[in-house]
This record gives C-alpha cells, sequence and structure tokens, in this order.
C-alpha cells in the first residue's frame, strides 16, 4: 500500500515539476518580451552575440551541408537506379537540403554548440551570484542576457540555415558531376524542375523557430541552474536534449502547418 | 529613512527558511546580523534588495515596499543600495575597471570622462588603484572582495549590504576588510548591513548586532548588550559553544 | 576586435541575403538583364503545363512559361512565354503544349500551324491585343491530349472488339444465330457500360499526343472498315452471293491488319492495346476462312436479318463512343506520373 502511494506521489510530483517549469519558461518569455523596449540594455550585446551565434555556427554548419549533399545525391542516385531519370537527383537535393536536412542538421547541430554554451555560461553566472549582481546594479538580467541571445538567433540562424542550404546542393551538385554519370545541365533541369519560392520561405520561418528555440532553452536552463558545477554540467545537457526535442516537433509542426 | 523587516516568512519547496522575521535597520548605522550557517542570514539580506519576495510579511525600504513595487521602481531603488556579495560576483567577462563602472553606466547624467574618474577614486578607495584592466580571474580571493566593494559603492549609495565580507580571508585580510567597511561607514556616511559569523569582526566594527536563529531575531542590540545576554542561545553561538545553544532547543 | 566581429557579422548577412535572393532568382530561371520576347498565347486549356516550364523552338530550348491565367470571361486560358532570346516568330505561328517526358513535366513549342493541320488550334480572334506592351503578338495554341489515355480507351475498346470477335466465333462454330443475336446484345450492353462508366469518370483535364491522336483516328477507321464488311454481309443477305462476301470480308480485314501493323510502329505504348487488337483481327480472318469451307450454321445466320441490324446498332454506338473519345479526350484517362 505504501509503495503504491510512493508511486502514485511521484507521478504528482512529476506533473507538477512539469507545468512548473512550463510556467517558469512563460514566465521567461513574457519578461523577454517586456525587455525587448529596454533597448540600452540589450542593444549594444547584440554584435557580438550575432558574431558568436551566427558568424562562429557558419563552419560547423558548412561542413555538416557538404557531407549531407555528397550523401544525398549518392543516396538519390542509389535509389532511382534504372526506374527514374537521374536528373531527378537534382530534384531531391534540392528539395530534401532546403525543405528539411538544411534547417533541422543545422538546428541539431546548434543546439549542440549554441544551446549548451548559452545554458553553461549563464548557468556559471547564475551559480556565481552574476545574475544577482546585475539586479542589484539595476540591470535586468533578463533584457542583458536572454534578449541579446535570442535575437541574434532568431536573426542569423535563418542566414546560417541559407548558406548551409546553398552549400548542401552546391556539394550534391558537385558529387553528381564526379561521382555519379550526371552533367550539370542534367542536375540544374532537375533542380529546377520542381523548385518554389516558397521552398526557400518555408526553411526560413522554420530556421526562425529553430534559432529562437536554441538560444532561449539554453538561456531558460542556464537561468534555472542550482547547485554549483555539477548543476552548471546538469543545465547543458538539459539544454540540449530539449532543445532537440523540440526542434523535431516543430518540424513536424512546421510540415503540417505549412505544407498541406 | 531606513530599512525595515516586518515578520517576513519565507520558505524553499517545504523548508520554512524565515519565520516571521522583524528588524529595523536605522540609518548611518553599521549593523551586522550573525546567525549560524543555514539559518537564513543571506535570504533576509536579499529581501531588502528585492531579489527575493517574501511569502508573507514586507520589507521597507525608504518608504517603499519592496515586495510591492514594480520592476522599473525596484531597480530604481536599488541604485541606493549597493550589494556586496560573498564571493564578489563579479562578472569575468570583463575587467575590473568595467565591473566597477556597470552601476554607472545605468546613470544616464555621468559623461564616459566622470565614469572613468569614478572608477579610479572607488578602486583607491578599496586599494586597488591600476588594476582597472585586469580581469577578475588574475585577482586573488581578497582583491576580488574589494573589487566587489568597489563595484557597490560606486554609484555612491545609502545602503550597503555586505553578504559574508570576511569569510574564507586571512586574519589580515579581514582586518583590512573590517577597517574598509568602518570606513564606507565613517567616511560616506553610509548605512551597513553585514551579515557575518564571525563574532569578533561583529563586536569590532558593528553599532548592533542582531542574531538569527530558527527563522527569527533572537537577539537586537549594541555589541555590548548582546555580549552581556544571558540567553543560553546566544551565549553558546558567541563563544561557541554548542552544548548551550543544543541545552535549549 | 569589436570591428572585425561587426565586419564578420555584416558579411554573413550580406552574403546569406545573396545567397537566398540570388538562388531563388536564379532556380526559378529568371534572366538577368538579357533581351528577351515576350509572346502571348490563347487556348482552349493547358494541360499540365505550369509557370516555368521550358518553351522550345525546333526542339531547342529558348525561354519559359511566365505565367498562366484564365481569360475575363472563361472563354480561354491565355498563358505568357517568355523567350530569352530575340526573335521573330513564323507568319503562321502555333503554340502546341505538350509533354516533354512521360515524368508530368510538360512544354509549350512554338511551331508553324501548317505543319500540323489536323491540331484544332484556338482560334485568336481578329484585332485581339496582348495584354502586356511588351508581347509581340498573341497567337493561338493546341494542348495535346495525353498517350496514356488513348491507349486505356483503345484498349477498351479492342478488348470489346475481341470480345465480338469471340462470341461472332463461338456463333459460327456451334451456336444459332439466336446465340449470336444474344452475344450482340451484350456487346451493346458493355458497350453503353463502357460509355457511361466514362461519363463518371470525367473530371479530369489532360489529354492525348499527336501520335496517341493519330492512332485514334486508326482504330476510327478500321471501325469503318468493319461496317463496310457488315454492311457487305447485308447485301449478301438479300443477295445471297455467299462467295463475294466471304472475299469482302477477307479484304476488309486484310486491311484492319495493315492499319494494325502502321499503328504499332510509333507509339510502344501502344503495344498491348494493338496486340490485343491484332488477335481480334486474326479471329476475323478464321472466321471467313470458315465461311469459306461451309462450316457452321451459317445459312441461318444470314437468313436472319435482324442480325445484320443489330451489328449496326453496335457498330453505331460504337461509332458514338468514338467520336465521343475524340470531343472530349479529358474523359477517358489520366496520366500523372507524379
Amino acid at each position: 500500500m505504501a509503495a503504491i502511494t510512493t508511486h502514485v506521489e511521484a507521478v504528482g510530483q512529476a506533473a507538477i515539476r512539469s507545468v512548473s517549469s512550463v510556467g517558469r519558461a512563460g514566465f521567461l518569455g513574457i519578461d523577454a518580451v517586456r525587455a525587448l523596449r529596454k533597448v540600452e540594455l540589450w542593444g549594444p550585446h547584440l554584435i557580438p552575440q550575432l558574431a558568436r551565434v551566427g558568424v562562429e555556427s557558419v563552419p560547423i554548419a558548412l561542413f555538416i551541408a557538404t557531407f549531407t549533399g555528397i550523401v544525398l545525391s549518392l543516396q538519390a542516385s542509389y535509389t532511382f537506379t534504372g526506374a527514374v531519370p537521374l536528373y531527378f537527383v537534382g530534384t531531391l537535393v534540392g528539395k530534401t537540403m532546403i525543405l528539411e536536412l538544411g534547417p533541422v542538421l543545422t538546428g541539431l547541430a546548434l543546439s549542440g554548440r549554441v544551446g549548451a554554451n548559452i545554458a553553461a555560461e549563464i548557468g556559471t553566472m547564475r551559480v556565481t551570484d552574476q545574475i544577482d549582481a546585475l539586479e542589484t546594479l539595476a540591470y535586468d538580467p533578463v533584457a542583458y542576457l536572454v534578449v541579446p541571445r535570442v535575437l541574434a538567433g532568431a536573426i542569423m540562424f535563418p542566414l546560417v540555415v541559407i548558406l548551409a542550404n546553398a552549400i548542401g546542393i552546391l556539394a550534391g551538385w558537385g558529387a553528381s558531376l564526379v561521382l555519379l554519370d550526371l552533367s550539370s545541365p542534367e542536375f540544374l533541369k532537375g533542380l529546377k524542375l520542381f523548385f518554389l519560392p516558397f521552398d526557400v520561405r518555408f526553411s526560413f520561418i522554420k530556421s526562425i523557430t529553430f534559432g529562437v528555440t536554441v538560444t532561449a532553452v539554453g538561456c531558460y536552463f542556464g537561468f534555472h541552474t542550482r547547485g554549483g558545477a555539477e548543476g552548471v554540467g546538469h543545465a547543458t545537457t538539459r539544454a540540449v536534449v530539449i532543445a532537440s526535442m523540440i526542434i523535431l516537433v516543430l518540424d513536424a509542426f512546421w510540415a503540417a502547418v505549412l505544407l498541406r | 529613512m531606513s530599512i525595515e523587516l516586518v515578520n517576513v516568512c519565507k520558505s524553499f519547496d517545504s523548508n520554512e527558511v524565515l519565520k516571521g522575521l522583524s528588524l529595523t535597520i536605522n540609518d548611518g548605522q553599521t549593523t551586522t546580523i550573525v546567525g549560524a550557517s543555514g539559518s537564513g542570514k543571506s535570504v533576509a539580506l536579499k529581501h531588502i534588495v528585492g531579489l527575493l519576495r517574501p511569502d508573507r510579511g514586507d520589507v521597507w525600504v525608504d518608504e517603499h515596499n519592496v515586495s510591492r513595487l514594480d520592476q522599473d521602481s525596484l531597480y530604481r531603488l536599488r541604485r541606493n543600495i549597493g550589494y556586496v556579495f560573498q564571493f564578489a560576483a563579479l562578472f569575468d567577462s570583463m575587467t575590473i575597471g568595467e565591473n566597477v563602472g556597470m552601476g554607472l553606466r545605468r546613470m544616464p547624467e555621468l559623461e564616459e570622462d566622470e565614469i572613468r574618474q569614478r572608477v579610479s577614486e572607488c578602486l583607491a578607495l578599496v586599494e586597488l588603484s591600476g588594476y582597472e584592466d585586469r580581469l577578475p580571474s588574475q585577482l586573488s580571493g581578497g582583491q576580488r572582495k574589494r573589487a566587489g566593494l568597489a563595484r557597490a559603492i560606486a554609484t555612491r549609495p545609502k545602503y550597503i549590504l555586505y553578504d559574508e565580507p570576511t569569510t574564507g580571508l586571512d586574519p589580515v585580510t579581514t582586518a583590512v576588510i573590517d577597517e574598509m567597511i568602518v570606513r564606507m561607514s565613517e567616511e560616506l556616511g553610509v548605512t551597513g548591513v553585514i551579515i557575518s559569523h564571525d563574532m569578533k569582526s561583529a563586536f569590532r566594527i558593528s553599532d548592533r548586532v542582531a542574531m538569527l536563529y530558527e527563522g527569527m531575531i533572537r537577539i537586537d542590540g549594541t555589541p555590548d548588550e548582546v555580549r552581556a545576554s544571558d540567553d543560553p542561545i546566544v551565549k553558546g553561538f558567541i563563544q561557541g559553544i554548542p552544548e548551550l545553544m543544543g541545552a535549549k532547543s | 576586435m569589436n570591428r572585425n566581429k561587426e565586419f564578420l557579422v555584416g558579411a554573413v548577412i550580406i552574403l546569406a541575403i545573396v545567397v537566398a535572393v540570388g538562388g531563388t532568382l536564379l532556380l526559378q530561371g529568371t534572366n538577368f538583364g538579357r533581351a528577351t520576347t515576350t509572346v502571348e498565347v490563347l487556348l482552349e486549356s493547358v494541360g499540365q503545363l505550369s509557370e516555368g516550364n521550358p518553351v522550345t523552338y525546333r526542339g531547342v530550348r529558348i525561354g519559359q512559361t511566365a505565367s498562366i491565367d484564365v481569360e475575363p470571361g472563361g472563354s480561354a486560358v491565355r498563358v505568357t512565354l517568355l523567350l530569352t532570346e530575340e526573335m521573330s516568330l513564323p507568319a503562321d505561328a502555333g503554340v502546341v503544349l505538350g509533354p516533354e517526358s512521360l515524368f508530368g513535366d510538360w512544354q509549350a513549342e512554338i511551331v508553324s500551324r501548317s505543319r500540323f493541320p489536323r491540331f484544332a488550334f484556338f482560334d485568336v480572334p481578329p484585332g485581339t491585343r496582348p495584354l502586356s506592351d511588351e508581347a509581340v503578338g498573341v497567337v493561338g495554341g493546341y494542348a495535346l491530349p495525353e498517350i496514356t489515355r488513348l491507349t486505356a480507351s483503345a484498349e477498351q475498346i479492342s478488348v470489346n472488339l475481341a470480345d465480338l470477335t469471340a462470341r461472332m466465333e463461338l456463333a459460327f462454330n456451334q451456336e444459332t444465330a439466336d446465340n449470336l443475336a444474344r452475344a450482340i446484345d451484350n456487346i451493346e450492353a458493355i458497350t453503353q457500360e463502357v460509355r457511361s462508366l466514362v461519363q463518371q469518370q470525367s473530371i479530369v483535364a489532360a489529354s492525348i499526343t499527336a501520335s496517341a491522336d493519330s492512332a485514334l483516328n486508326e482504330v476510327e477507321l478500321a471501325a469503318h472498315a468493319a461496317r463496310r464488311s457488315l454492311d457487305r454481309v447485308e447485301a449478301f443477305v438479300e443477295n445471297a452471293r455467299f462467295d463475294s462476301i466471304i472475299d469482302n470480308v477477307r479484304i476488309a480485314s486484310e486491311g484492319i491488319r495493315i492499319i494494325t501493323a502502321g499503328l504499332a510502329d510509333p507509339e510502344s505504348g501502344l503495344a498491348s492495346t494493338l496486340e490485343r487488337a491484332d488477335s481480334a483481327f486474326v479471329r476475323i480472318d478464321r472466321i471467313t476462312a470458315r465461311l469459306e469451307a461451309g462450316e457452321g450454321s451459317l445459312g441461318r445466320l444470314l437468313l436472319d436479318t435482324t442480325f445484320a441490324l443489330r451489328a449496326e446498332e453496335v457498330l453505331l454506338s460504337f461509332d458514338l463512343l468514338l467520336k465521343d473519345v475524340r470531343e472530349n479526350p479529358h474523359r477517358y484517362v489520366r496520366l500523372s506520373i507524379f
């Protein structure tokens, strides 16, 4: 009987914990929106954060995109063998890269790079009282720390994804030329065949939400870090895992909302 | 004009830390709150500056009810309060000069020259002249505490709250810090609130000593009054004899 | 340091925007400042042409489809073609829309109408002005029906033919003329069924290629030939001239076979249809041979004058079906792999 009670309590506690963390995230979100008007606090930090979230993420994003593009073109040609004209390799590389793999793989990679980085940084500031120090010096920590990071994510993510898309397609093109029996005009024909400008917009919209997710989740877990170095490690891991999960859910969400 | 805590209660999850704490801190005096580790001294201090909000009770600073202020008014009020953190809490991505200037940059009436001027004055006051361009990681623990103090006094606050200013320092540095706290009070006329469990320091530098025990103020008086107290809990704590305290509780 | 950061951030932003805008324009097939010619085309329907599909002239790609809009009032569709070269159109220019490959991508080909006299190009009313000032003119267009659509209807027809022949053969062999007459009733019913089925399905837009179009024509000719044979059977019944009708039937079926051989050649998609048709004709041949040998209840059959009349009816409805296929090819089949 006591064992059952314990289990029921555990379920109840878990429910309360998850609801309250959703609530805390909501409050952080509201605070962040309110903090947007304090331009004097976040403005000066925007450029460094743009550089950190955006520019420093370009190499890893391009690296991933290059190999994704190559693999896509090889797999497409392997799958199409005989049945479908080879120029559809171009179609598949272009569509898959722009609609799905560009944004999602970049998002997942950057949740590890950017999200973890933010969670660790803010988490350390939390456990060493630096966030309280900001408060006592009349700096709104949400405006000072969260807003520039999330804004940087929203601005730079789609740009990094666009570059990743382009590089992925170029790599797929190169692989088609070198490794497959495909000519440039054929690849381009396939690439253009079903291309819609909407695809780029879709990629863009998706990446903005991914950028906000990665940075906001990093900030959230950083802000709610407790318990010294171990707590920082824990917050970092949670930030990466949760951001990745949200990215995949959002991916399905956008597909369901915008692609029907 | 003073700081007043009225019947403040605060719990974390199921752990009741403050159970109706009431304390008045008079202007111009240095008050030390002593108590065992985990007795809620830091929690009390954080209530004064609005980092924590009481579950019940009120915190008054300069006639403002801190627990009811909106964010903007709270930030305005905090310009009158300096807070010295236990481990200094310097921003480690900034130089000492930038750290000390942080609060000043929130004051739009100050020009960049004045800020630089004020920063070097404050650093001189804590005997860290010329350390402007160092990073916190290049400083020793005592130097960091002094830099934290410089940051707290840079905005010329009326109140300075010290969270364990001498804990973990060697006796010489402790004496230096103590002397600095006295100077703040004497030269700048600030009201100081110190939390500490170092009784010797407390008696040396305070105008008043309050002891926090089980979430409430056990005794509140001048150092002499506290020293003369018959309360076994107070005696036990001052003399470091746990048996006296255990006998009561 | 900070300047450097600002530069890098700016560089990434500019680069990404250039890539996004440039890439989109490039993939849409926009021309960057090259001289262009705009041609507007009026058609009844556009088949599966969509914006961005290529425009060819004598097999060479010279531009792309810029826009497709239904005319106010819905009397026609106006397609704007953007040609990347400065070119003048042939005097009797027309535009044929058709599949570029079997994978659903279409193209618009600029042609001389005189080369395709059988295509029903849209009649552009005299004095029609192009909507855009840059357009060099408005020409009439024709969207080809699709090959598989015809293949399917031709198949249906040949199944019917085979069925008919099989029943006829059966009757000639052992059954009475009554049975044959009933069989013909069945065929009639089947044809009716096909017609109504087809009408139920009449939703989709699509069409028939040129060769398919002509194939349909040939099938029609074959039906006419068959009908001529039956006319002669009827004449024979009146005149009781067995020998000459047998000869005539043989001549007619020979003609059908020649047509079939011609049909089989250009489109492999029709092959299975033609196989069936061919076997049907072989059976006609066999019937002729048996008639010659004096087998079966021929006398009774031929004396039953209602047979010829019923056969006539069947052919008439067959004829109507073919006509309907020609007039409303859209109803019959739809091809779209993607």
